[in-house]
């Protein structure tokens, strides 16, 4: 029997719905309820011995940002990243998803054993997101992920914000997973992350019922790595020195001593930076940056006060000036290219870089040219 | 039965605007610049440059004979006609077989936690075989209306992109030999237009080039544009983006306040994919109906021995990837560059010897 065209899609209709019908049920769904959403993840231990700890939002429990008992903590061990998944999947119970995994943190002493298999399968596998940013914890991520912290967030959460609201100041040096591998295959091939540090907040909490053991957090420090592991700990004033050299600033303060020997602070409203490359082991970065004092311009018996002059000028220069060096020559001293200088030179004059890469950090001059720009 | 298979492949020209955007781009944009940044570091986007102009230039031949009323009318001696779609016939199936491993691949491990390849070939396989089957005319409409869709997510996704990119990540230009060894170990990801060859221009289209042209232009654009996207944004890290598609689109803006948001792309991704396969599918039914007569019957066994060959004889990316790398893509160079040029030229030939003769 032959259907008339007109008469073909009504056979056709019923015929898919079945065909999806049988096709939905072929796959093992897993309902929402029974999923594991990991907010954060950090890695300890060593790549062959890993340990994964995950904090997870349990959606029967109805998680929210609010932290609290919404959220668990779940810890697996496993000689590979998908083993440790699994496990965790096993030892909670629910099935683990890192859709919504937007921290993942490591520890020091897991970094310096090497994250590079653990990194690679994450970024290859698309476990996370690329946009998930990478944080060093100085001893146990595991456990910096369980504190109990003052504002009553969960650390993940808190993380995040603390990364993406402070994201434009000096000092903070966020690193996504994205810009980990871009870094990574550059020529020097160093990476950094920041790295947190929780502080122990005897008096200052913030929510009365968890004053005696609450935790703030700080991201002071950076860890730079190289393209075997962890390299070098950068302190607050480096950290701001990395800052200068390689993001976009538009917000922050700069110290400064006023003609009358106190304190002022100019605010920075917009800086960028740019690495010129002025010959083959020659590099210029120039920082050009637009700030205004923190205080109102007023006048005070007949004298100006609020305004930036030249001297207060020439001090935030110095002082942007010797933050980059210092950052510069802690990495250089561990063979650490953070600011990807070869990189440049490379982009500039070709293959010549490329051969002599072993000597082209050693030999590098870099020189910094601040302009200040007051508004 | 003839007239019946001459319908089925008479297109308007935007249509055959849209099919020759989708046939090309969509494949060039999932695993292949990974391959390449695995292949010659930086310079993959070179590469694709370089491959883009060839595919280009063979388009202008395709375009050509489809102008002429497609291969299966064309006036050219029988023995090249057959020799022409037999090759057609097999480089479109070899090629089924490659596209259809990266779906299920991509499927596999965008929309299924398992990533089971025989749960996705048994969605996917009747949908070719079906669109197959209806052949030229249906795919190049199906084509036209999702060409919009597929714009639609690729806007969004540029608006709502938030990348941080280096844009001279792309330097320094150093093109070396490596672009073209890269260029010619991924010949099975070029040269898309062959089936193309089998489509008839349904109107007179001595002014109708203007779809075409914006077409070529697309393509140039997007696929380049895209490598060059990839390289300031994962620079050498392009190398272990193993949906490269995937990775850029993902609606940053949106995704960093409501998670992972990769449904649109997916979709539309899958979309283009199933047209490109029942293209090359619709292909391989129409050269086979050439010599048989009979064509639908054709496209859904093609179809069902393309998803069986995925599950049996490739069964992952990697073999796929090792075989179709190997001394077979030879094969593609003859059927999409070759076939083509040749053709042409026999058409060319003859036309001149028939014209001496009048």
């Amino acid at each position: 029997m032959k259907l008339k065209p007109s008469a073909r899609k009504w056979v056709i209709i019923p015929l898919l719905f079945i065909l999806f019908a049988v096709l939905g049920n072929l796959s093992s769904g897993i309902n929402l309820l029974d999923r594991a959403i990991v907010v954060g993840v950090a890695f300890d231990g060593k790549p062959g011995d890993l340990t994964m700890t995950a904090q997870i939002v349990v959606p029967q429990n109805g998680g929210t940002a609010s932290g609290g008992d919404k959220f668990a903590v779940f810890q697996s061990k496993g000689a590979t990243v998908a083993e440790a998944v699994e496990n965790l999947s096993l030892g909670s119970g629910l099935r683990a998803s890192f859709a919504h995994t937007d921290v993942i943190l490591f520890g020091v002493d897991f970094l310096k054993a090497g994250p590079g298999d653990v990194l690679e399968y994450i970024f290859k596998s698309d476990l996370v997101r690329d946009t998930a940013l990478l944080v060093a914890a100085p001893t146990d991520a595991g456990e910096l992920l369980k504190t109990k912290l003052t504002v009553g967030e969960a650390v993940s959460y808190h993380l995040i914000e603390m990364l993406q609201s402070n994201r434009d100041e000096a000092g903070q040096n966020p690193m996504t997973l994205q810009r980990y591998y871009f870094d990574w295959f550059t020529l020097g091939g160093a990476c950094y992350m920041p790295l947190v540090t929780a502080i122990e907040e005897k008096d200052g909490s913030i929510t009365p019922d968890s004053a005696d053991d609450a935790y703030r957090l700080e991201l002071t420090d950076t860890v730079v790595l190289s393209r075997e592991g962890y390299a070098l700990r950068l302190g607050a004033e480096e950290s701001k020195g990395l800052s200068y050299a390689t993001k976009r600033i538009n917000s922050g303060t700069i110290p400064y001593e006023k003609e009358d020997g106190t304190r002022g602070d100019a605010i920075i409203l917009d800086m960028h930076s740019d690495f010129r490359a002025k010959g083959e082991r020659s590099v210029t970065l120039d920082v050009t940056v637009m700030c205004r004092p923190a205080e109102k311009p007023h006048s005070e018996g007949g004298k100006q006060v609020g305004v930036l002059g030249e001297d207060a000028v020439a001090q935030i220069a110095r002082a942007i000036e010797e933050q980059v060096i210092a950052c510069f020559e802690a990495c250089r001293a561990e063979d650490c290219d953070v600011f990807g200088l070869s990189e440049a030179l490379y982009r500039r004059y070709g293959t010549p870089i490329r051969r002599d890469i072993d000597d082209v950090l050693r030999e590098i001059e870099l020189t910094v040219d601040v302009h200040v720009f007051t508004k | 039965m003839k007239g019946e298979v001459k319908a089925s492949t008479r297109v308007y020209p935007s249509q055959l605007a849209a099919l020759a955007f989708i046939a090309s781009v969509t494949f060039k944009v999932l695993m292949l610049p990974r391959y390449f940044a695995g292949e010659c570091g930086r310079q993959f986007w070179a590469a694709m440059a370089l491959m883009i102009a060839l595919d280009i230039a063979t388009f202008a031949f395709v375009y050509k004979i489809a102008r002429a009323g497609g291969l299966r009318s064309l006036d050219v001696p029988l023995a090249v006609k057959n020799a022409a779609i037999l090759l057609a016939v097999t480089g479109s199936a070899f090629k089924a077989v490659l596209f259809c491993s990266e779906t299920v691949a991509y499927a596999a491990t965008t929309l299924f936690d398992e990533g089971l390849w025989r749960l996705v070939l048994a969605g996917l396989i009747p949908a070719l075989a079906y669109i197959a089957y209806k052949g030229y005319n249906v795919i190049a409409r199906v084509a036209q209306i999702s060409v919009w869709l597929i714009g639609t997510v690729v806007v969004l996704n540029i608006l709502l992109a938030d990348l941080h990119g280096d844009p001279d990540a792309v330097l320094p230009i150093l093109p070396d030999a490596g672009v073209a060894a890269a260029g010619d170990k991924y010949l099975f990801w070029f040269g898309d237009f062959t089936p193309l060859m089998f489509c008839s221009i349904a109107v007179d289209v001595r002014r109708k080039h203007v779809p075409v042209l914006i077409s070529l232009a697309f393509i140039a654009i997007f696929t380049v544009g895209f490598t060059i996207a990839l390289a300031c944004v994962f620079g050498g890290g392009t190398t272990y983006a193993s949906f490269a598609f995937a990775k850029l689109s993902v609606f940053n803006k949106l995704s960093k306040l409501l998670g992972a948001l990769d449904f649109p792309v997916v979709s539309a991704w899958l979309l283009m994919a199933t047209i490109k396969l029942s293209l090359l599918l619709a292909a391989v039914a129409e050269g086979i109906g050439h010599f048989t007569g009979r064509r639908g019957g054709v496209a859904v066994i093609a179809a069902v021995v393309v998803g069986v060959v995925c599950k049996l004889a490739v069964g992952n990316i990697g073999a796929a990837h090792d075989f179709f790398t190997g001394g077979a893509r030879y094969l593609a160079a003859v059927t999409e560059y070759v076939v083509p040029m040749a053709v042409y030229a026999a058409w060319e030939l003859s036309r001149r010897k028939r014209r001496a003769a009048a």
